[in-house]
């Protein structure tokens, strides 16, 4: 079950929030602590995420991750959603990537 | 920034090694060899990885592709315990040659290795004291492996200088690349992640890494093969060292 699925991601050490949005924008499962509006949060990834597949003509899947002062935010576009997760800015970035592959097969089998 | 930095990077090399363990334990042990070669290439120096890489094979009964590696080991330290341990352990493949025999061909070996370590090692001069204009900076970052291309523009997205190794537009790629970066950074209040200090973006085609600052955006294009975390240090300094040449910050 998807919120199954989030809530293994979310588990992960390090791991704060996770967002499983349509390519429009709209939230499918969401799990984890935030002191923002989620729907925003959730608007803005989409759109980041269409601006990039937009301006470079990519059809296919992509990654992005964002290494930032207080989070890192690493989004993963496959075809029919976006897989997104907030973490601690200290954290192993190739596991995360690791996780988030495994993640998204497993979301992309239950969509 | 000194040359200290362009050393092997031990955390990177940690990071692999983590990671390929991962993927062992998930049964993806050909990602496992794909990232312990990686390891390897970028840490010739260092015998964990080459020990890692012929128990994966040892492991799924390649013993003659793990003495490879192992005897390559051997080559950084012929003392190194772990290593003969393994060579003793393999069933099939048992080194025959006399030990003298086998001390000659290990000294030709290394002399060989030292030579081509040096005709390939990673350029040390990115952040020299020789070095005095973006693109000599690029210049230098175009010699490492996997970087096809860097581009600097402006905080509008305008052109400052580039080289590519690829057929691609420099100045529309530079603006476009430029504005998907503003567009995360201006983002970042809406995210609450804090300041933006890397973007890396993982495409069909290749990878792309965007350093930035408040008048400079940094862009490095990759092959879509390497890891960019081993990239990370490099291309920092190069960034650093662009900033410094071009004396605005």
């Amino acid at each position: 079950m998807m919120e199954n699925l989030i809530k293994e991601i979310v588990a992960i050490d390090g791991i704060f929030s996770c967002y499983v949005i349509d390519r429009e924008g709209e939230i499918v499962g969401y799990d984890g602590g935030s002191e923002l509006d989620e729907s925003v949060i959730s608007a803005t990834i989409a759109s980041i995420s269409k601006e990039l597949s937009t301006q470079m003509s990519i059809r296919d899947d992509f990654s992005i991750t964002v290494l930032a002062g207080n989070k890192n935010l690493f989004i993963v576009t496959k075809k029919n959603f976006i897989l997104a997760v907030f973490t601690d800015p200290e954290i192993d970035t190739g596991k995360i990537k690791f996780e988030l592959r495994k993640g998204a097969k497993a979301i992309s089998e239950e969509l | 920034m000194s040359e200290e930095g362009l050393r092997p990077d031990v955390n990177s090399l940690d990071v692999l090694i983590s990671l390929a363990d991962l993927y062992v334990e998930n049964g993806l042990f050909e990602e496992a060899k794909d990232l312990l070669r990686t390891a390897i290439k970028e840490n010739s120096e260092i015998i964990k990885p080459y020990s890692k890489l012929s128990k994966i094979y040892i492991s799924q009964g390649e013993e003659e592709e793990a003495f490879l590696i192992l005897k390559e080991a051997l080559l950084i330290n012929p003392e190194d315990e772990e290593i003969n341990q393994l060579i003793g352990s393999l069933k099939t493949v048992k080194p025959s040659m006399p030990e003298e025999k086998k001390e000659e061909i290990k000294e030709t070996e290394k002399i060989v290795k030292e030579k081509e370590s040096k005709a390939t090692k990673k350029p040390r001069v990115i952040a020299s004291e020789a070095v005095k204009s973006p693109g000599q900076v690029l210049k230098n970052l175009l010699k490492i492996k996997g970087i096809i291309g860097a581009i600097i523009v402006d905080d509008i997205g305008a052109l400052i200088d580039a080289r590519l190794e690829l057929p691609i537009e420099q100045e529309s790629t530079g603006a476009i690349i430029s504005s998907i970066y503003d567009k995360i950074r201006y983002s970042s209040a809406d995210l609450n992640i804090g300041t933006v200090n890397k973007v890396f973006f993982e495409l069909p085609g290749g990878n792309i890494i965007v350093l930035g600052s408040e008048s400079l955006r940094f862009i490095v294009l990759t092959t879509k093969n390497v890891l960019l975390g081993g990239l990370e240090d490099v291309v920092m300094e190069a960034f650093y060292k662009t900033i410094e040449v071009l004396g605005i910050e």
